[in-house]
């Protein structure tokens, strides 16, 4: 393994003690420096959003926009209400960052929504943790919370100024399609979670029909540092169009699965290398780089390539959340597929004809294949519904459910056509 | 602003969508989930098109036009787009559109034969929901169910009752009710219309005939005063089903269920179908000729003061004009349409029963002051429109002797007890007299009542009808059997005046501006009558016990002095009905009934409480022998001698009425004489109120099958739990029994503290409640 990785030195700073989670763990590495400073000084709300369009941070649960870009689309002249909302939904098959950021460093969190909260003119802010978090990493970022309000970070007056921030935690209740922003917005309002159709987008008519900007726990969690250490610092690690550094879930065939910040940019290999390598020293299949919902890439592809947002990009998928499941030559593709489609079959929220009807007519097609009775028909059929849902839904889950089955046909073809016995 | 839709220059506002810029264009764009009253979901993506150098199609429906933009409805990612959802929309959709009640009127069926594949491609296993029962209104077939929610939407926005909704995620996602309930609400039937396929279905028409099959004829509605448009569709000469006819001034696409599933009761086996005559003591059949005969000979031998004609303010004005002509011929004077009337005071000259302001312009009032209307159940078209002002933020007020469920939220209200109705309007005259600028001279009865202090509810909503500058009064239909009722009309006028607002009386039946208009009632100034003499009104013409009585389109249980009048026709030597329906013991009060045909069956006008006349054609034939009111009424009047045509027709009597009538000019002025206040309502003990079920308001509705299942019509009565405790009541029994002079009834008790003090609410929902006694009188209540 190469030495010179760097590692966990952003949101999994804490780490390096044995008490991450913990309010002095945090203030001794400087946490909440960055907050006083800004209520201290009372900072020009633009400066801050400036810093963070320089910095070039990009949206960490799965679209991969300019943070910066999207503080801006916020009017500051207008008085109306506005709001600040922390995506924890994190569902995304493979990802399971945001949980180890809430549980380990939930201060970071609570810090960088204060800041992104301030920096938008925004008074009341809400967390919206997954169901499934109901446990320690609830448990710990509640904590946190409280301590953030006892020590008056948080609430009316913050550390003595003129300065109001509302801080909420809201449990969701086990649905994935929550995590679309706008249908954690009909969630938060206590509607059943179905995505809004766009325009308007949520920085113009958002929460309660006010401006609202939802970011994910890892983009909010980078936040303070990106302040306190400034943009240049932030530009100096990673690439050019992908700044900074990423958490990556790895799982599958691997002998260390876990979380890995790194640098983005840093050589899948290399990646590969920090979790141990693949199981049993067996080659790799495919990789699917950045949860389930993005395009698989071949075992060779995947090899050559960096973990930044253009070059998987480029090798035609996404960084998505920065989930890497790794499968091993053994791996059944049309089996992880049948999986993949049944999740999206069962999570469509069920508003748009193409997903609702498109994800089970897929999850059936694969299902027939595999228990043998399938046709080439039906992988014709198959190949042509990604397509047809694709694009043509209101929010991406659509687009979701399409990429994994378009690509897992696009590259093992083969493998479908074994299971099909009678040919018509 | 500009855009191009296939290559068509089309103007458009800032905001305007795709598919509202199309449809203004002509040009088709296909939809499921849009509506144009509904608010925007675009779920179903039905209408992608294609704008020029997008790589993702658009939905038109939710879409706003961006300048200068050229757009596609017709190109390949366009076509692909739609022809890929539909392909979507049939996977699961039953492909069985023979056997199915929307075949021929259905959405999905008229857009996938453009859109659609020849073939299905799918082969695995579709979904079935399975249904429950939402009432005996609408017949669910969900599998059907194509997930647009315009039926949600509907439910939320338009109803104002939210008991529809999606229950479930993904393809299991199931359209329902929350809790397998019945559908309450008064305009349920629109989601039958609205639902593009074969979900909703009317159930009282489902699979009995089809679309293309029936006739379409134009009708009126018959049980408000609104006079909502409908088409009657009609089947081998039967009313098979009736929907909403577009009027954007009156009841704009919908209509109530009442107004949509009455014509049930056309053939319910209480319907006249000859006529009868009392011969030997017993109803006999007899030929028309025959029972013309008996009525000329009978009537000839009474003096014309002595014999009474009550018409109904449900019959159309043709019948009515003919019927005070007919008996203002013969010298007969005495004549009403005010049969749940209950004072007849103060007034020269009984006031228009209108609406000062057009119907669609209750939609831009800013304040509404309701005083006990219960108008989501009984005006369910006006209280759409108060549910659209609500919705825009304007203040909606009530006064109401009963919490009354409302599809809309009150800014202010006051719960009184009936007995101090008329004191609470005085309350209003002396705030505002103080407060409005506006100068009224205040009769000296009326300050004489003044107490120097109002009520500060009655202050917050003066000073809410004041502040506002389009503000309307609207006073409850059933205030009309109400002992004071012209106390409070007069009252409402001067608050209306005082507040600068506009004032409503509304009514329970369709065309009593038509009675008004043509005279059927006593004494009155207008030209058609040329009588001078003091005549008698309903009431003193039931008091007086005459000789003889002619009810036209009228039961009993209509009549407000319901008892006094069957006591006076049992002592009357001939009393003659004209009726559509007639009850066994009905029957035995008359010596001649005349089959006369449902205004679904004749032509005719209604007149509105705007005095919107609106005329329609004959829906059907008359039921059996029965026979149009304007021809009877012809012949009856040839009969003695009138000089007209033989061969008159429909239209001549349209044109007469016209001329006579509607060209006339009315002084609709209020005025009023010899204003002694004098409260007639003061039980002084446990009073009586409650308006009638608003399926039981009159004789055809009351006859419908499925909306009498809609409601349980078991007797019970409300009654706070104060005024139980008051009268001793032992509130751990479920039942009570009330007593009204000499009568009693058995009745189950509903513990309500939506009831005023001091009050027994009953709703007045079949003839047992008619049998124990009067609205607004006293009531006792007794333990079991
Ligand atoms: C189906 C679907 C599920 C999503 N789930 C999540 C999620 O679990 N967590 C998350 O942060 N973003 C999720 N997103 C992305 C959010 O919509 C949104 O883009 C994100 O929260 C914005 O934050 P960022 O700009 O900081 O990335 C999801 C999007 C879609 C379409
Ligand atoms: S794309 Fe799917 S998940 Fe997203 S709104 Fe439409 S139906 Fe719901
Ligand atoms: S009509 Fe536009 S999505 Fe349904």
């Amino acid at each position: 393994m190469k030495n010179n990785i760097r590692i966990n030195e952003l949101c999994f700073s804490t780490l390096s003690s044995n008490n991450p989670n913990s309010l002095e763990t945090y203030l001794s590495q400087g946490g909440y420096s960055t907050w006083k400073k800004i209520v201290n000084d009372f900072t020009d709300k633009q400066e801050i959003i400036d810093l963070v369009v320089k910095s070039g941070l990009r949206g960490r649960g799965g679209a991969g926009f300019s943070t910066g870009k999207k503080w801006s689309f916020i009017n500051l002249e207008s008085d109306e209400i506005k709001y600040l909302v922390c995506n924890a939904d994190e569902s995304e098959p493979g990802t399971c960052k945001d949980r180890d950021i809430l549980r380990y460093n939930p201060h970071a969190v609570i810090e960088g929504m204060l800041i992104a909260s301030y920096a938008i003119g925004a008074n009341v802010s809400y967390c919206y943790l997954r169901g499934e978090f109901m446990g320690e990493v609830y448990k710990n970022f509640k904590q946190a919370l409280n301590e953030a309000y006892s020590n008056n970070f948080v609430g009316n007056n913050i550390l003595g100024s003129e300065i109001n921030i509302e801080l909420h935690d809201l449990i969701g209740a086990g649905a994935y399609i929550v995590g679309e922003e706008t249908a954690m917005l009909e969630s938060i309002e206590g509607k059943k979670g179905f995505p809004r159709y766009k325009p308007p987008f949520p920085a113009i008519k958002g929460l309660f029909n006010s401006p609202t900007i939802i970011n994910n726990v890892e983009t909010l969690a980078s936040i303070p540092k990106i302040i306190s250490n400034g943009p240049i610092w932030f530009n100096s690690i990673g690439t050019k169009d992908s700044p900074g550094f990423k958490c990556f879930s790895v799982s599958g065939h691997v002998n260390k699965p876990g979380n890995y910040e790194v640098p983005l940019g840093t050589p899948f290999k290399d990646l590969l290398e920090l979790a141990g390598g693949v199981k049993n020293n067996k080659k790799i299949k495919a990789v699917i780089p950045g949860g389930s919902s993005v395009p698989v890439l071949p075992g060779n592809i995947i090899m050559n390539i960096n973990m930044d947002y253009e070059s998987i990009a480029n090798a035609g998928s996404l960084l998505g959340s920065g989930a890497v499941i790794i499968m091993d030559e053994n791996t059944n593709m049309v089996k992880v597929l049948h999986r993949i489609a049944r999740f999206y079959y069962s999570e469509s929220c069920g508003q748009c004809t193409p997903c609702r009807e498109g994800t089970g007519w897929m999850y059936k097609i694969i299902d027939k294949l595999l228990s043998g009775k399938g046709s080439l028909k039906d992988i014709e059929t198959l190949e042509s519904l990604p397509n047809m849902i694709a694009s043509s839904t209101i929010c991406a889950f659509g687009d979701a459910a399409a990429m994994p089955v378009e690509s897992f046909i696009k590259y093992y073809k083969n493998e479908f056509l074994n299971y099909i016995k009678n040919e018509d | 602003m500009k855009i191009k839709i296939n290559n068509k220059e089309c103007v458009f506002d800032k905001g305007d969508t795709l598919i509202q810029i199309a449809d203004r264009n002509g040009i088709h764009i296909p939809r499921f989930c849009y509506h144009d009253k509904l608010s925007i979901a675009a779920n179903c993506r039905m209408c992608l098109i294609e704008q020029a150098g997008a790589n993702k199609p658009q939905p038109a429906c939710s879409t706003p036009a961006i300048e200068d933009q050229e757009y596609f409805t017709n190109s390949d990612l366009a076509l692909d787009s739609q022809k890929n959802t539909m392909e979507f929309l049939l996977i699961n959709h039953p492909l069985d559109c023979p056997v199915c009640d929307q075949g021929g009127m259905c959405e999905l069926q008229d857009l996938a034969l453009m859109h659609g594949r020849v073939k299905s491609r799918y082969k695995e296993d579709k979904r079935v929901v399975v249904d429950h029962n939402i009432g005996p209104l609408i017949k669910t077939n969900m599998t059907r169910c194509i997930h647009c929610t315009r039926c949600v939407r509907y439910g939320e926005e338009i109803a104002g009752i939210k008991e529809f909704g999606s229950i479930g995620r993904g393809e299991t996602m199931e359209i329902r009710t929350y809790l397998t309930s019945a559908i309450n609400s008064p305009m349920s039937g629109n989601m039958i219309d609205i639902c593009p396929v074969g979900a909703l279905n009317a159930s009282p028409s489902h699979m009995k005939g089809r679309t293309w099959e029936l006739e379409k004829v134009k009708f009126i509605s018959n049980h408000d005063c609104v006079g909502s448009n409908m088409d009657i569709h009609v089947l081998e000469n039967k009313v098979f089903r009736v929907v909403p006819h577009e009027n954007n001034k009156i009841n704009e696409i919908w209509l109530s269920d009442r107004d949509r599933f009455s014509y049930e009761a056309l053939d319910h086996n209480e319907r006249v179908k000859k006529p009868t005559a009392k011969i030997n003591g017993r109803h006999t059949e007899v030929e028309w000729d025959q029972a013309f005969e008996i009525i000329k000979n009978n009537l000839d031998s009474i003096n014309s003061n002595d014999v009474s004609g009550l018409i109904s303010a449900n019959s159309t004005i043709e019948e009515q004009y003919l019927f005070q002509k007919w008996l203002r011929e013969m010298d007969i004077n005495n004549i009403d349409y005010r049969v749940s009337q209950n004072d007849f005071r103060y007034q020269t000259e009984e006031p228009f029963p209108k609406i000062d302001i057009p119907i669609d312009d209750i939609e831009n009032m800013d304040s509404i002051l309701l005083i006990d209307s219960n108008i989501t159940y009984e005006q369910p078209i006006l209280s759409h429109k108060l549910r659209k002002l609500f919705l825009k933020n304007a203040k909606i007020n009530s006064i109401h002797t009963y919490n009354y469920t409302y599809n809309f939220d009150l800014e202010n209200s006051i719960l009184i007890n009936p007995n101090f109705l008329v004191d609470i309007l005085i309350d209003f005259v002396e705030y505002l007299s103080i407060t409005s600028n506006r100068k009224f001279d205040i009769p000296a009865e009326i300050r004489k009542k003044f107490k120097g202090n109002a009520k500060k509810s009655v202050q917050e909503i003066a000073k809410n009808l004041l502040a506002k500058k389009n503000s309307l009064i609207l006073l409850g239909s059933s205030l009309v059997s109400h002992p004071d009722y012209q106390l409070l009309k007069i009252l409402t006028n001067m608050i209306s005046i005082m507040a600068n607002s506009s004032k409503g009386y509304l009514v329970e039946n369709c065309n009593v501006a038509g009675a008004w208009l043509t005279g059927c009632m006593p004494n009155t100034t207008k030209k058609i009558s040329k009588d001078k003499n003091s005549r008698f009104n309903v009431l003193e013409a039931i008091n007086n016990k005459l000789d003889s009585y002619i009810i036209y389109n009228l039961e009993f249980i209509d009549f407000y002095h319901y008892k006094e009048l069957k006591k006076s026709l049992d002592n009357a030597k001939f009393v003659l009905g004209f009726q559509s329906f007639v009850t066994e013991e009905e029957k035995s009060f008359y010596d001649v009934i005349l089959p006369l045909a449902t205004a679904f069956e004749s032509p005719g006008t209604f007149v509105n409480i705007e005095n919107e006349w609106q005329s329609f054609a004959q829906g059907c034939k008359p039921y059996y022998m029965s026979k149009e009111g304007w021809k009877i009424l012809t012949k009856l009047r040839l009969q003695n001698g009138a000089s007209i045509d033989n061969s008159v027709d429909y239209i001549d009597v349209l044109n007469e009425v016209d001329s006579v009538v509607r060209n006339q000019k009315f002084n609709m002025e209020e005025k009023y004489n010899n204003l002694v206040i004098e409260k007639k309502l003061n039980t002084g003990s446990l009073t009586r109120f409650g308006g009638i079920d608003s399926y039981y308001i009159d004789n055809i509705v009351r006859r419908a099958d499925s909306l009498n299942k809609v409601n349980s019509k078991k007797n019970f009565i409300s009654v706070n739990k104060k005024t139980l405790e008051a009268n001793n009541i032992d509130i751990t029994k479920n039942k009570l029994i009330v007593r009204q002079n000499d009568n009693t009834l058995l009745v189950e008790l509903i513990i309500d503290e939506n009831v005023s003090d001091n009050s027994v609410y009953i709703i007045n929902s079949n003839k047992e409640y008619y049998e124990l006694g009067k609205r607004y009188q006293p009531i006792k209540i007794e333990n079991v």
